[in-house]
C-alpha cells in the first residue's frame, strides 16, 4: 500500500469491498447481505461488493454484528464508474 | 432496592421517547404514585432542550427516594442518535448515590467509558466473563436440559462455540431429538458453518411441520399475542402454541406476568426471517400487511405503521401519519414522527397535502421558516376536499392554524388567518380549539384590540386546564399582557404566579418557547417598581429565546419594548438605545403590518432622545447598526444566524462586528461582550 497519507477517492468513483468473516455461511443468509456476492471458503465466508457510501459499509457491518459474527477482515477496492457496474 | 427494565428498540432513537419510556418503567416499579408524574408532562415539552430542563428534574426525584433504584437499558446498541447518548451520558454524570444504571448492549456504547473506568465507577461483565465454563455447560445441557452429555463431548461443544451461551443452548435444542448425540457433536465440531446458521437448520428440521410454520411466519412480529399470530400464521390456537413454545424454549420470552405477551430472542427471530425471506420472500410482505391490520384493529398505532412500511403500503402508513401525528408531535415526539416521514417515498409526501401540513408544523417547531412556507404551498396545491384525518376541519384550517401558531407574516395578515381558523374550525370538540383561540385572542392582542382579545383567550385558557402545558403557558402570558394593559395589575399579578407555578412545575424554564414567561413576569415586576428584577427576567428572555432563531419576531418585540421601558426608566440610556435599536431592527421586514409596535416603538424612541446623554457614552460612538450586533453578541448565535435574524447578508454582519471591536477597542467577541456590560451598553 501507500505510504501513510490519505487516499482520496475521485468523485464517480465507487468502491469495491471485500468483507471476510470467519464461519461458511448459508445460501439463506445471503438474503442478510442484498447487492453482495457471498463465497465460503476454508472456513470463512467472503463477501463482495459494490458499497455505496460510508453508511451504507457501517449497515452491512452492522447486520454482521447483530448476527453474532466474528469480523475478519475488511478491504475497500476503488473501481472506476463505467456504466453497467461491476457485474 | 427496586429494579426497572427497559427494552429499548430502534425507535427509542428519538430521546424524549426513550426517556418517556424509562420514566414509565420506573413508575411500574412502584416508586409512588406520584412519582415522575411532573417529569412526563415536562419531557412532552423539552424537547431538544431535555438534558436541561426535565433530567435534572428526574435525577432529583430519584435521589429523593429512600431506597436503592436499579435500571436497566437491554440492548442498547439499537441507540444510534447523538442526542439519546448524550443524554444517557448526562445522567452516567449525574447518577444519584441511590442509583445504578446497566446498559446490556452487543457494542461499547459512545459514553465516556474510559473515564469511568479510570474512576471506578463502572463494572463491565465482557464476553470473556460471559462465556460458559466446562462446569456451566455442564449444568446447562445436563442438569437443565436432560442431555447426559459426556465431558469430551462438551468439551467439543464449548470449544466450537467458544462457550457462547445461546450458541450452547441452540445446541442443546438441536441435540434434544438426536438419537446419536455423539455423532452429532462430533460432525459439529468438525464443520465449518457458522453455528448459528447450521443449528437453526437442524432446530427447524427437527420440529413438527405446524411448529416450523408457525416459527417461521411469526418472525415478522416484534411482539406476538395469540389473535395476532392466528391472523398471521392463518390458523387458530396460537396462544397454546406460544405458551408451550415459552414454556420449553428459552428463545421465546414472555413479556407479561399475564401470559399473554411474547417476543423472539432477537438473533433468533432474525435467522428465521432469513429463512423465509430466502424461501417465500413475497410472503414476507402479505405478513406484515397481516399484523398491520390486526395491530391497527386492536388499537397498536406504533407497530401498525411499522408493519404498514415494512409491507410497502405506503398509503396505509402515510394515513396513520396523517391521523396520529398531532399527539406525537405534542407530546414532544417530534423525532418520531420525523422518523415515519422518512420511510415514506417523497413523492407521495409531495403529493399528500395532509402530509406536506405535518411537515410544514415540523419545520415551523424547528423555526425554519422558508421551509415551512414551501410545505404550506405544497399542502395548498393540492386537492384534497375533505377533512383531515387528524380531525382538522380542512386543509385551509390547517394552513391557517400554523400562520397563527407560528406568527407568519405580518400581524393584519396573522390576525386574517386567526379568524378564518376561528370560522372554520368552530367546535370547543375539536382538538385544535385551544389553539385556535389562543391564535385568535394572541393576534387581536397584538393589532391593538385588547378588549376584544380577552374572551377568546380565556375560552382557550378553559380548554387547557387539563393539558397542553406550552399552549397554557403562552394563553398565560397574553392574559398577563391583556390585563397590565387594561391597567388591572392584580390580575396581571395573579396570572403571572399561576405562569410561574406552571413554569416550575414542568421544568419549562429554560425552553425557547418560555421567554414569553419571563417577558410577563419582567414586565409585572417593573409595573410593580422591581426595575433590577424585571431587567433580570427579561434579559433571562432573550437568551432563552435565542436558542431558537427563527421563533416569531412578535414575542421577541414584546420583551425588547419591555426591556428598553425598563433601561429608560433606571437611567440606563446607552443600554436603551441599544435595545431599541434591536426592536427597529426586528421591525424593519414588517414594516407596514406590525400591529401595536410601530407606534410603542416610536413613543419610546421619543423619550429616548428627550434625555441628553452625557459626555463620552459609549453608545454615541457606536452606530445603531453596530449596537443591535453588540447586543446580538452577547448570545450563542453564530454570525450567521445573527445575520438571518436581522435578515441582512452575513458579511454585512460580520463587517458591522468588525467595526464594533474597534470603537471598543477589543479582539474578541468575549471581550466585546465584557466592555459593553461594563460600559452599561448590554
Amino acid at each position: 500500500m501507500e505510504s501513510g497519507g490519505k487516499q482520496r477517492t475521485p468523485m464517480g468513483t465507487r468502491t469495491v469491498y471485500r468483507i471476510v468473516v470467519r464461519d461458511e455461511l448459508s445460501e439463506r443468509l445471503a438474503t442478510a447481505f442484498e447487492g453482495m456476492e457471498m463465497e465460503t471458503r476454508g472456513g470463512q465466508t467472503i463477501l463482495t461488493g459494490e458499497v455505496v457510501d460510508q453508511p451504507h459499509l457501517h449497515g452491512i457491518l452492522e447486520r454482521i454484528g447483530a448476527l453474532g459474527l466474528k469480523l475478519v477482515s475488511v478491504e475497500s477496492m476503488p473501481v472506476e464508474n463505467r456504466t453497467g457496474g461491476l457485474r | 432496592m427496586c429494579f426497572a427494565w427497559v427494552s429499548v428498540d430502534e425507535q427509542d432513537n428519538d430521546p424524549i421517547r426513550m426517556w418517556r419510556h424509562i420514566v414509565e418503567a420506573l413508575r411500574r416499579v412502584a416508586l409512588g404514585e406520584d412519582f415522575g408524574a411532573d417529569v412526563l408532562v415536562g419531557i412532552s415539552a423539552a424537547g431538544q432542550r431535555l438534558v436541561e430542563t426535565v433530567l435534572p428534574m428526574l435525577i432529583n426525584e430519584l435521589a429523593e427516594l429512600p431506597h436503592r433504584v436499579v435500571l436497566m437499558l437491554d440492548d442498547y446498541q439499537l441507540v444510534t442518535e447523538d442526542r439519546c447518548h448524550e443524554s444517557v451520558g448526562f445522567f452516567v454524570e449525574h447518577l444519584p448515590e441511590n442509583v445504578h444504571l446497566v446498559l446490556l448492549s452487543r457494542t461499547d456504547p459512545p459514553l465516556p467509558l474510559g473515564r469511568l473506568r479510570a474512576r471506578g465507577e463502572m463494572i463491565e461483565i465482557r464476553t470473556e466473563q460471559l462465556a460458559f465454563s466446562q462446569e456451566e455447560a455442564a449444568c446447562l445441557l445436563n442438569e437443565k436440559m436432560g442431555l447426559d452429555i459426556g465431558p469430551d463431548d462438551l468439551y467439543v461443544l464449548l470449544e466450537r462455540t467458544e462457550g457462547w451461551p445461546a450458541g450452547l443452548y441452540l445446541a442443546s435444542l438441536s441435540l434434544q431429538n438426536r438419537e446419536d448425540k455423539h455423532a452429532f457433536i462430533a460432525s459439529f465440531g468438525g464443520s465449518n458453518r457458522y453455528i448459528v446458521d447450521l443449528l437453526v437448520e437442524e432446530v427447524l428440521a427437527g420440529l413438527p411441520k405446524e411448529v416450523r410454520e408457525f416459527l417461521l411466519k411469526t418472525s415478522v412480529l416484534r411482539r406476538m399475542t395469540g389473535p395476532l399470530c392466528d391472523v398471521v400464521v392463518g390458523r387458530e390456537g396460537s396462544g397454546k402454541v406460544l405458551r408451550e413454545l415459552a414454556r420449553s424454549n428459552l428463545f421465546v420470552v414472555p413479556l407479561d406476568e399475564e401470559g399473554e405477551w411474547y417476543r423472539y430472542h432477537h438473533l433468533f427471530s432474525d435467522l428465521l426471517l432469513y429463512e423465509l425471506r430466502s424461501n417465500q420472500p413475497e410472503l414476507v410482505r402479505v405478513l406484515h400487511g397481516r399484523a398491520s391490520a390486526w395491530l391497527g384493529g386492536a388499537g397498536f398505532f406504533e407497530e401498525n405503521i411499522r408493519h404498514a412500511i415494512a409491507a410497502r403500503d405506503y398509503e396505509r402508513a402515510s394515513m396513520l401519519v396523517a391521523r396520529h401525528w398531532y399527539e406525537y408531535v405534542f407530546a414532544g415526539q417530534t423525532a418520531t414522527v420525523e422518523r415515519w416521514l422518512e420511510a415514506l417515498p417523497e413523492d407521495l409526501i409531495n403529493s399528500d397535502s395532509a402530509l406536506a401540513l405535518v411537515k410544514a408544523w415540523i419545520s415551523a417547531l424547528y423555526g425554519r421558516q422558508e421551509e415551512t412556507e414551501r410545505f404550506l404551498t405544497l399542502a395548498e396545491s393540492g386537492s384534497y376536499e375533505r377533512k383531515l384525518p387528524d380531525s382538522t376541519a380542512s386543509v385551509e384550517a390547517g394552513v391557517a392554524i400554523v400562520r397563527v401558531v407560528f406568527g407568519l407574516g405580518g400581524i393584519q395578515s396573522t390576525l386574517e388567518a386567526a379568524r378564518l381558523a376561528a370560522a372554520l374550525e368552530p367546535e370547543q370538540t375539536s382538538p385544535r380549539a385551544a389553539l385556535v383561540r389562543f391564535g385568535l385572542g394572541g393576534s387581536l392582542y397584538l393589532s391593538g384590540d385588547t378588549s376584544q382579545a380577552r374572551k377568546p383567550l380565556e375560552e382557550a385558557l378553559e380548554l387547557t386546564k387539563d393539558g397542553q402545558s406550552l399552549v397554557r403557558m403562552a394563553i398565560l402570558c397574553f392574559l398577563s399582557f391583556v390585563a397590565a394593559d387594561e391597567g388591572h395589575m392584580e390580575e396581571a399579578q395573579s396570572l403571572a404566579r399561576e405562569l410561574r407555578a406552571l413554569v416550575d412545575r414542568f421544568g419549562l424554564e429554560k425552553l425557547p418557547q418560555a421567554s414569553v414567561a419571563h417577558i410577563a413576569f419582567g414586565r409585572v415586576l417593573a409595573a410593580r417598581g422591581k426595575l433590577e428584577e424585571a431587567q433580570k427576567e427579561l434579559e433571562g428572555a432573550f437568551s432563552a429565546r435565542r436558542k431558537l432563531p427563527g421563533l416569531s419576531a412578535w414575542g421577541t418585540l414584546l420583551g425588547l419594548l419591555a426591556l428598553a421601558k425598563v433601561h429608560l426608566a433606571r437611567g440606563n440610556r446607552a443600554a436603551g438605545r441599544a435595545v431599541l435599536a434591536e426592536a427597529r431592527a426586528t421591525l424593519e421586514p414588517f414594516a407596514d403590518d406590525a400591529g401595536i409596535f410601530p407606534e410603542i416603538l416610536e413613543r419610546q424612541e421619543r423619550k429616548l432622545r428627550a434625555r441628553k446623554p452625557p459626555q463620552g457614552q459609549l453608545d454615541d460612538e457606536l452606530t445603531e447598526r453596530e449596537l443591535v450586533v453588540l447586543r446580538l453578541l452577547d448570545s450563542e448565535l453564530t454570525t450567521r444566524q445573527m445575520a438571518q435574524s436581522l435578515y441582512v447578508a452575513t458579511n454585512t454582519v460580520r463587517t458591522q462586528i468588525k467595526s464594533v471591536y474597534r470603537k471598543l477597542g477589543v479582539s474578541s467577541r468575549e471581550e466585546a461582550v465584557e466592555r459593553a456590560h461594563a460600559r452599561g451598553v448590554i
